[in-house]
């Protein structure tokens, strides 16, 4: 394990983090994350050794990447803006665009080679709303009610975006216990995206009930797995399952031991597709499964951005302590750790 | 609000971290605070597990006062330190079997009733560890004991189930409170770690991190005064015909526990302050000052009706103002970073 040392040279505000980078020699592919610094809101790229800062006019929360290397930043629900901006030049302007009338942004949006689509929901009933934009500007082209309410991550899989529909109400802001009656209504839709119909629906069943389904990875075989939290932790249940293409939703198995407290931030698959790996900030834990089950879980504190490395099993961590790790999945490792003063967001992306 | 004032005097003696480094903050705050505390919940807990065993050999006779003052007993210790999960106490679900509610849908009970028909080997404390949580900690004896009818039932000829899953719990109530201890204080625990300024299994990675984790916690904790504790009081304020959600009604300790976790919080926080950033410490105390008057407030309103419910809502809204203030302030007044996504997911 690396030794512990410091790769940003906190001062004071966004500027001095500029100064502090990763060693140079440390293998890093471009990773970025929204963050927080001291009040101040924005996020972190490193690229190339170097770590950057950008700022934000509000909490970000969620980043997906277009080809062309531009990536989109969406307000933290209940959001009311996003932007798209270039991490190779965050000394541009950012795209900056807001949620459509009425509506907040749910912290994610999924892209796709020509489009961009944002979840959403209506501010007063959290219904769930799809919106599909221009990629380049953000600019709304034409919005789909769905089936629903609370609307999480979101991405395109065979043509369809797949959409968490979480189910949670919630009062104001993110934090704190839902308020819903009864059991969640929460599900994964299938939904066109130029028609906004949905094709599909995936629930996990009576027996998860409490189960918000909020997050999505894909493989490049097309499973995706989705990862969930457990509004009643009276009992344990299983936090990570797997749809595989024209499958239903599988959970999979989770011992009680594991140490997720019925909480998962974020998941992902490894390069290979055959891991996944989930992090859950309140257990202080990252789990990892196989397809066929659970395999361990790697201590990580205040842990929840995950992103895949290129090489299979391997996987980049962020902390909301400052932290950034290299595990090793299979080896249930800690390869590597950095730590700095920014307080990272749920979600990192390789950019 | 006497308890509080009292608590609140304490705090003025920790005096501030001049120019500790985060590390020796953390190390203090383990072996002042933290440790102390979990003993006096085992300490706590012994004294219950007791008390249900010398109640439950001689029913008839036994004396329910003693459970209900051994029940308070652990719940305040409880209350002065329950926010601290670093560590320990996160581990296996202790906190959450310790004292879990918020319980929408009867699990507490559900899980009593399976209790009170259970064969006596399934009340082991591996086989409760492994049933729900619902069914292990405080809420349970709470239902036992409250109201007064219900502890009658322990004196009962068929009280007998009663008394069983009430000393179980009990038993396994100690169990929880020794391992938190012991994890702590044992040579490879976490406070020797801290010493050691090295990783404690999914904790902290060092001392200086921890720092970071147990201001988090702190935090953290004013985040759940106000979502989990003073918004439901507000709830079955505002909804007295609805099913009470607010943390031990039964027993009507709702607001002294809140006052405890508030005062604990406080003194807690007087641990991680800079002592040249006072600035960031004052409002912080302001906002304590506000939301405890409030809660003072509430203490004071009639039983019921509109003045209540004004209370109510006056409290939450300035226990929401201390929790954010909380967030926006304390990173800059003690150099710390907040986890947030413990803090507040999504």
């Amino acid at each position: 394990m690396a030794t512990r040392r410091a790769f940003f040279g906190l001062a004071a505000g966004a500027a001095a983090l500029a100064s502090g980078v990763l060693p140079a020699r440390a293998a890093t592919p471009g990773l970025m994350s929204a963050a927080h610094l001291k009040g101040a809101e924005g996020g972190m790229v490193w690229r190339d050794g170097a770590a950057s800062p950008f700022a934000l006019p509000a909490r970000g929360h969620a980043l997906s990447r277009f080809a062309g290397g531009k990536v989109v930043v969406v307000g933290r629900r209940p959001g009311l803006f996003s932007a798209i901006l270039d991490p190779a030049r965050l000394d541009a302007p950012v795209q900056a665009f807001a949620a459509s009338q009425g509506n907040r942004f749910a912290g994610h949006a999924a892209v796709a080679a020509d489009l961009l689509v944002t979840g959403e929901f209506d501010a007063a009933s959290v219904r769930a709303v799809l919106v599909s934009r221009d990629p380049a500007t953000g600019a709304e082209r034409a919005k789909w009610a769905l089936d629903g309410i609370e609307p999480h991550e979101l991405l395109f899989a065979d043509g369809r975006v797949f959409v968490a529909l979480g189910g949670l109400v919630k009062d104001g802001g993110v934090a704190g216990p839902a308020v819903n009656d009864g059991p969640l209504d929460s599900a994964v839709v299938e939904v066109d995206p130029k028609s906004g119909r949905v094709l599909a629906r995936h629930a996990a069943g009576r027996a998860f009930a409490s189960l918000s389904l909020r997050h999505l990875a894909i493989a490049a075989d097309g499973t995706i797995a989705v990862a969930a939290q457990d509004q009643d932790l009276s009992e344990p249940r299983p936090l990570v399952g797997l749809i595989a293409p024209g499958a239903t939703l599988e959970m999979l198995a989770m011992p009680r031991e594991a140490g997720l407290r019925g909480y998962v931030g974020a998941v992902a698959f490894d390069a290979k597709g055959e891991l996944i790996a989930a992090a859950s900030p309140r257990g202080g834990v990252v789990g990892i499964w196989t397809r066929d089950g659970w395999h361990g879980a790697i201590p990580i504190a205040d842990a929840c951005g995950i992103a895949a490395d290129v090489q299979a099993g391997i996987f980049w961590v962020s902390s909301g302590h400052g932290g950034v790790y290299r595990v090793d999945a299979r080896a249930l490792a800690i390869l590597a750790e950095w730590h700095g003063a920014p307080g990272f967001d749920n979600h990192m992306i390789v950019v | 609000m006497m308890i509080f004032r009292m608590l609140i005097a304490a705090a003025a003696l920790v005096p501030l971290a001049a120019s500790a480094t985060p590390a020796e903050s953390a190390l203090k705050f383990a072996g002042d605070f933290i440790v102390p505390r979990f003993k006096a919940v085992s300490d706590a807990a012994h004294v219950q597990d007791g008390a249900w065993t010398t109640f439950c050999a001689g029913r008839a006779h036994g004396d329910l006062a003693s459970l209900k003052h051994a029940y308070d007993g652990l719940a305040d210790a409880w209350s002065d330190v329950e926010f601290m999960r670093i560590g320990p106490a996160a581990i296996e679900m202790r906190v959450e079997r310790f004292n879990w509610w918020l319980d929408r849908t009867g699990a507490t009970g559900k899980a009593l009733d399976a209790m009170m028909k259970a064969k006596p080997e399934d009340l082991a404390p591996e086989k409760l560890a492994a049933g729900s949580v619902a069914g292990q900690g405080l809420p349970v004896i709470e239902r036992l004991l409250y109201p007064d009818a219900e502890a009658r039932k322990l004196k009962a000829k068929a009280g007998a189930a009663r008394c069983a899953a009430g000393a179980a719990v009990a038993h396994n109530q100690a169990i929880i409170a020794d391992a938190i201890l012991n994890e702590w204080t044992a040579p490879d625990g976490a406070r020797a770690a801290l010493a050691a300024n090295t990783r404690w299994k999914f904790a902290f990675a060092d001392a200086t991190e921890a720092a970071s984790v147990m201001m988090t916690d702190l935090a953290a904790g004013l985040e759940g005064l106000k979502d989990f504790k003073v918004a439901m009081v507000y709830h079955d304020v505002f909804n007295a015909k609805a099913v009470h959600l607010a943390e031990a009604s039964r027993s009507r300790r709702s607001l002294r526990d809140i006052e405890r976790n508030l005062a604990a919080i406080r003194l807690g926080l007087n641990y991680f302050y800079k002592s040249d950033k006072p600035d960031g410490k004052a409002e912080m105390d302001a906002a304590f000052d506000d939301a405890q008057a409030k809660l003072e407030d509430l203490e004071n309103a009639p039983a019921a009706g509109p003045a209540r419910t004004q209370a109510a809502q006056a409290a939450l809204t300035h226990v929401a103002i201390l929790a954010q203030t909380a967030m926006t302030k304390l990173p800059d007044a003690t150099g710390l970073t907040l986890g947030f996504n413990n803090l507040d997911g999504d």
